[in-house]
């Protein structure tokens, strides 16, 4: 009985965790998809990294190198990041980044695509 | 005794850890063949599914509230152009086709593209705008030399001659059924735009892509508008292509009125386009493009608020056309508009739901701006959102209504936010470099000779993917595959803006 109470106490514990996690959909390896729950704060630390590292990598070079020729312009410049391929759900704390895609712009009323 | 325990215990522990129970309405995703499930009631999202998104959007808010501080003071609304800054960011979510749904981590179809904005430091107040900035006219032989150009710089091998005339024809017969359609469109709804998507493969040839395909070079057509009117001087269309897609487009916008008025729209949230892909079969017949089937172009409808639906006005026709893959549907299916009719409120309800979420979720630095719903189409007029394995048809957009406007606080709660110090990644700057230099499409688009049309070309956008994969600096591990999307505009030449009815 102080087992069962204990598993109790354990699955509450861990659901209010749910309210601290994200919902990701990955591939389950077998061509479908599976649900995998992530710690917010991991989520959100590499989200952060990886739009952190895309703007200092790509915004000095963006201002270097867009061109402008002949009246036409590279006005906006979009770079899309995400894992580098469909990898099982247990992968997942050693190289998945959440899909997302950064927008750079000298427009003040830019075109996202 | 004690395994009983044991396991009683490790199943309790599964049942509270996994990922389980969230997971859309049966009927708000089409089965894997397309079809509808058969007498599946119409549910609504429970409120734990509605608390799932609404953290994970939350959580993707905040994820960057650290980043964008290089970008610091460097946005005027005042100005068309601006210093090179980061605007946006992107969350994706995906669906399976079991209606299981979360934040996607690898390259899939998205069901739903949030687009948050870094919130105006400014006072000043800028409102969302249904057509970006115009560009300016360009004749359509000057467009197609610019993607032949660009097609070229791709490793294109055919024949130059022949590609440039298959677009010029399409193009050239594309506006003058759009011109066509414009004269009868009823409601709020009206075409503002169309696309030409292309791919080159890997030996060089350069295709139409089907629907979802891998983009490499899209042309965008916007309708501008002159201050001054020159006259009507463009030819009624002709062919089967030109003719058929004016009635789509009348179609179209006809049930877009109807339906919008048939759906609450959260309040808040302003639908404002409507893309979906059109073709043409072997045969001849115009229609809409179901996945699978070969899209000749993308029609964008936009929607001017301000002016209200179809009403009880009479509608053309009893059917739409929905063109499926070929190979297995030769001829088009006639879908009563009616069902679709239904299928496209749906998708209104759908898109308001997901937006709704994303505007309870904004960051103390970013704010929804802009929310697209990915949809799919069944044989029988019944519309869902894209499974993540999937195909996108349609895709609606709603803005928020709300965006720009100075909300009191906000300034104070952004200074608090501690920027993130990261490592420059040489290879990721490196691919960026390499997807800026390849500028040949402007080679060829160097004439503009001035053409009164009131269809132009607007914009170029070429998507390159990178080979391999790089690793995140700092993070160790992390692995991601970047691509570059790039938007090619020019400036509208004096007299000539963005056209709204």
């Amino acid at each position: 009985m102080r087992l069962i109470g204990m598993a109790a106490l354990a699955a509450i514990v861990f659901s209010g965790c749910r309210g601290n996690s994200v919902l990701m959909l990955v591939p389950d390896g077998k061509g479908g998809w599976d649900q995998e729950r992530v710690p917010a704060q991991e989520y959100e630390a590499r989200v952060s990294q990886v739009g952190a590292v895309v703007e200092a990598s790509s915004l000095e070079t963006i201002e270097k190198e867009a061109r402008e020729r002949d009246g036409w312009a590279v006005r906006t410049v979009a770079i899309g990041v995400g894992a580098t391929a469909e990898i099982g759900v247990a992968d997942w704390k050693v190289g998945i980044a959440p899909k997302t895609r950064v927008f750079f712009t000298n427009n003040a009323k830019p075109q996202l695509p | 005794m004690k395994f009983s325990y044991a396991c009683m215990t490790l199943t309790l522990l599964m049942a509270a850890t996994r990922a389980g129970a969230a997971e859309l309405p049966r009927g708000w995703v089409l089965s894997p063949s397309g079809d509808e499930r058969a007498a599946e009631p119409q549910a609504e999202p429970t409120d734990e599914l509605t608390r799932e998104i609404e953290g994970a959007l939350g959580a993707s808010a905040r994820s960057m509230d650290a980043v964008g501080f290089a970008s610091a003071g460097r946005v005027s609304a005042n100005r068309a152009s601006v210093p090179w800054h980061l605007e946006a960011f992107t969350t994706e979510i995906g669906v399976s086709a079991s209606g299981k749904i979360g934040v996607l981590s690898v390259k899939a179809t998205p069901a739903v593209q949030v687009y948050w904005r870094k919130k105006p430091q400014t006072t000043g107040r800028e409102e969302a705008e249904l057509v970006d900035e115009a560009a300016a006219p360009a004749d359509i032989d000057a467009s197609i030399d610019g993607a032949v150009a660009l097609a070229r710089g791709e490793g294109f091998q055919g024949d130059e001659g022949a590609l440039r005339a298959r677009l010029r024809e399409f193009a050239s017969e594309a506006e003058s059924g759009l011109r066509a359609a414009e004269a009868g469109l009823p409601g709020g709804w009206w075409v503002s735009g169309f696309r030409l998507d292309l791919s080159v493969d890997a030996s060089g040839v350069v295709n139409v892509v089907t629907v979802g395909g891998d983009v490499r070079l899209r042309l965008e057509w916007k309708r501008l508008e002159a201050s001054r009117r020159t006259g009507e001087s463009m030819a009624a269309p002709r062919s089967a292509w030109a003719l058929g897609l004016a009635e789509v487009s009348r179609v179209l916008a006809e049930e877009l009125a109807r339906a919008e008025e048939e759906s609450e729209i959260p309040t808040g949230l302003t639908a404002t386009s409507l893309r979906v892909g059109v073709g043409m079969n072997a045969k001849g017949s115009v229609g809409v493009v179901k996945a699978g089937g070969t899209a000749l172009a993308h029609l964008n409808f936009s929607r001017d608020p301000s002016r209200s639906g179809i009403g009880n006005a009479p509608v053309s026709g009893a059917v739409l056309s929905l063109l499926l893959n070929p190979a297995i549907h030769p001829d088009a299916i006639q879908v009563p508009r009616e069902r679709f009719r239904k299928g496209l409120a749906k998708a209104f309800r759908m898109s308001g739901y997901f937006a709704e979420r994303a505007l309870r979720s904004e960051s103390t630095r970013w704010g929804l701006w802009q929310v697209k719903t990915g949809l799919d189409l069944s044989v029988g007029g019944d519309i869902g959102v894209v499974a993540a394995s999937g195909l996108v048809s349609m895709e609606i957009a709603m803005q928020n209504r709300a965006w720009g406007k100075k909300r009191e606080g906000e300034a104070v709660a952004a200074r608090a936010v501690e920027p993130l110090r990261v490592e420059r990644s040489d290879a990721l700057a490196a691919f960026v470099s390499e997807a800026l230099s390849r500028d040949s499409v402007m080679e060829s688009v160097a004439c503009d000779r001035g053409a009164d049309e009131d269809w132009r070309l607007l914009s170029l956008l070429l998507r390159l993917r990178a080979q391999v994969g790089f690793e995140v600096p700092g993070f160790a591990k992390l692995v991601i595959q970047p691509e570059a999307e790039l938007v090619w505009q020019r400036p509208a030449p004096q007299g000539w803006g963005s056209y709204h009815p």
